[in-house]
């Protein structure tokens, strides 16, 4: 959500028109977290460009690594949207998930 | 983990502007690690390392210095891991950090991290014969016309019209493309590296995911740091080599346009690092940091990307080239000229973000090396065979990209850069804060008002992110080329200041 919430300066204009569902799968923790983030990103930034409001993982399978993910939002539409800055991809520089404690921490670096 | 004292011990001073960083500072260094900065700069050095160290890791960017470390980590590094005055903590590689590989090594590796993710991002400046005096008061009406032909900032497309064929030949062909289509001109591509077109690329390469995100965006500018500037000459250093870039006199206008490969470019480095992950797991490479994914060259990944970076580097002088052609249709219309009788012609086109297979010496041997330039220029001195014929007697320009509102360069490269760089040297400012801290500190209303102040126009997509892109969030762009000037790894030519900004 953070990172779309980059990309316009006003998150209220994306209503909940379309539901986008994704299935990712990795062989560890961080390259699904690396995954599920990229599917995202490639939704928006190609066809259908998808700006997703509300994301819910529906399946977490963390012995096999799978995910299953629901997306709630609309097409990006710069008439509607007003311009944020561009999230171009998501890197794994110092990528830590930290699942020790009650909250959990998550740092992923993205490109801008 | 060491404390900020005890990693101090491995960094060692060297000559008026420069740091070695010796074995040690991380696992498994090759060679040693050095880095060009001045007062000024190495104290954003510094503190960035200790930051590191007094949060134990948890989170945030792993300094430059530890970057350039660990890039001298990687098998069949030559000579030593530099880090330019603009450095900064990138992904894998620091941003301003460069390294090459010995081609007739099995070991050694191409790195997609080593070039970035906007592959061959660069900068192309464009000379007018136009004064000052001749846009001021259309100032505000020629930012708005460039800002109305040039698309701009998150999900904007691309207008010049683009078939799922026609990007092929595009990615195949470079500026090729362009010149067939009537978007060029032929003397725009000799006054480009390599011509505008790598011919190893292979569009077949490049996966249908990053053609899906390249067709839409072709001859976009982007967001981020990607702009257009009319700028105007403020100082000219050197007379002669000025002279041979078409610029005769001050307050001569140009335009820059700063732009890479898009969504494009992002993906197939995004897809080499997936697939390398899985060759270095065969090839059993080890390396310090995940980004830092890599590949022997010779390997099929390796080959592979090489390919396809080819393929959106083409794409990159492409997007460049369709921007080019955009900027003089609306300058024509605005002055009721053609772009020839204003003579718009390319001065040079660099690439930021590239690695290229180049011949240099290496302890008195002449060897093939694969050179990563990541946010770094190349710079060949005088008469090196492959800069165009014009520049042959003063050395191939460098174009220096300033920071939203502060001025930009020109340089000219040199032999001693050869030597010690590999023929590099910066690309920008650098940053200095990161975007939360430059959010966290400045207002945007300030910034823009800041601008207006200075009389430069503005028009930009996202406003409200502009503080990100302030000239307070980089580094001091006159620090770094002075510094690069000291070392003599550039010399200063050209200085611009700009009058109008588009950005996304």
């Amino acid at each position: 959500m953070a990172m779309f919430n980059y990309m316009t300066t006003d998150y209220d204009t994306v209503e909940m028109k379309e539901v986008h569902e994704l299935e990712v799968s990795a062989d560890d923790l961080l390259s699904l977290m690396y995954h599920f983030l990229d599917e995202f990103l490639f939704l928006f930034s190609a066809e259908p460009f998808f700006i997703p409001r509300v994301v819910k993982i529906t399946e977490m399978d963390l012995d096999n690594f799978k995910l299953k993910v629901v997306g709630y939002g609309e097409p990006f539409d710069i008439s509607k949207h007003p311009q944020g800055t561009e999230v171009k991809a998501i890197t794994y520089s110092n990528m830590q998930v930290h699942a020790d404690s009650e909250k959990h921490d998550i740092f992923v670096i993205i490109d801008i | 983990m060491r404390t900020y004292n005890e990693e101090l011990k491995f960094v060692e001073k060297s000559g008026p502007c420069g740091y070695h960083i010796r074995k040690g500072f991380v696992d498994n260094m090759k060679v040693e690690g050095y880095f060009y900065a001045n007062k000024a700069l190495e104290k954003l050095m510094f503190d960035e390392l200790k930051q590191s160290c007094n949060s134990k890791g948890f989170g945030g960017f792993l300094p430059g210095m530890k970057q350039i470390a660990n890039v001298a980590a990687l098998p069949g590094i030559v000579g030593r891991s530099i880090g330019l005055p603009d450095v900064h903590s990138g992904y894998g590689f620091a941003i301003g950090n460069i390294a090459a590989f010995d081609m007739s090594d099995p070991k050694s590796v191409v790195s997609p991290g080593g070039v970035g993710f906007d592959i061959n991002c660069g900068v192309r400046l464009l000379r007018t014969n136009l004064h000052l005096r001749d846009v001021e008061g259309l100032k505000e009406q020629l930012a708005q016309c460039l800002f109305d032909h040039i698309p701009v900032g998150v999900g904007s497309k691309g207008i010049i019209p683009m078939t799922a064929q026609n990007l092929e030949e595009a990615l195949e062909m470079g500026m090729d493309w362009s010149l067939r289509e009537g978007y060029a001109w032929a003397e725009d591509k000799e006054h480009c590296e390599e011509y505008g077109r790598m011919l190893q690329a292979d569009p077949s390469k490049v996966s249908s995911r990053a053609k899906k995100r390249g067709l839409p965006q072709l001859g976009t500018l982007g967001a981020g740091n990607h702009y257009a500037e009319i700028q105007v000459v403020e100082e000219i250093y050197d007379k002669y080599a000025a002279k041979k870039m078409g610029v005769d006199f001050k307050d001569q206008v140009c335009v820059m346009i700063h732009s890479g490969s898009r969504g494009m470019g992002h993906q197939v480095a995004t897809d080499a690092l997936v697939a390398m992950e899985k060759a270095m797991k065969r090839d059993q490479i080890d390396v310090n940091d995940r980004q830092l994914a890599c590949a022997h060259i010779q390997s099929v990944e390796g080959q592979d990307y090489l390919k396809a970076m080819a393929s959106a580097a083409n794409y990159a002088w492409v997007n460049r080239t369709s921007m080019t052609f955009l900027t003089r249709q609306a300058f024509a219309k605005m002055f009721n000229s053609t772009p020839d009788d204003l003579d718009m012609h390319v001065i040079y086109d660099v690439s930021h973000n590239i690695a290229k297979v180049e011949e240099h010496f290496i302890d008195g041997k002449q060897k093939t090396l694969l050179v990563h330039r990541k946010g770094s220029t190349r710079a060949f001195p005088p008469h090196h065979p492959l800069i165009p014929v014009d520049y042959q007697l003063t050395g191939q320009p460098v174009l220096i990209g300033g920071t939203m509102g502060t001025c930009s360069y020109v340089l000219t490269g040199t032999d001693q850069g050869m030597v010690e760089t590999f023929g590099t040297t910066c690309h920008g400012a650098g940053r200095a804060l990161s975007r939360a801290k430059s959010r966290r500190n400045l207002d945007y209303t300030d910034v823009l008002s800041a601008l207006a102040n200075q009389g430069i126009s503005i028009r930009i997509a996202s406003p409200k992110l502009v503080m990100e892109e302030a000239p307070e969030s980089y580094k001091n762009v006159t620090d770094v080329v002075d510094t690069c000037h000291e070392a003599g790894i550039s010399k200063k030519c050209i200085k611009l200041r700009p009058i109008a900004v588009i950005k996304g």
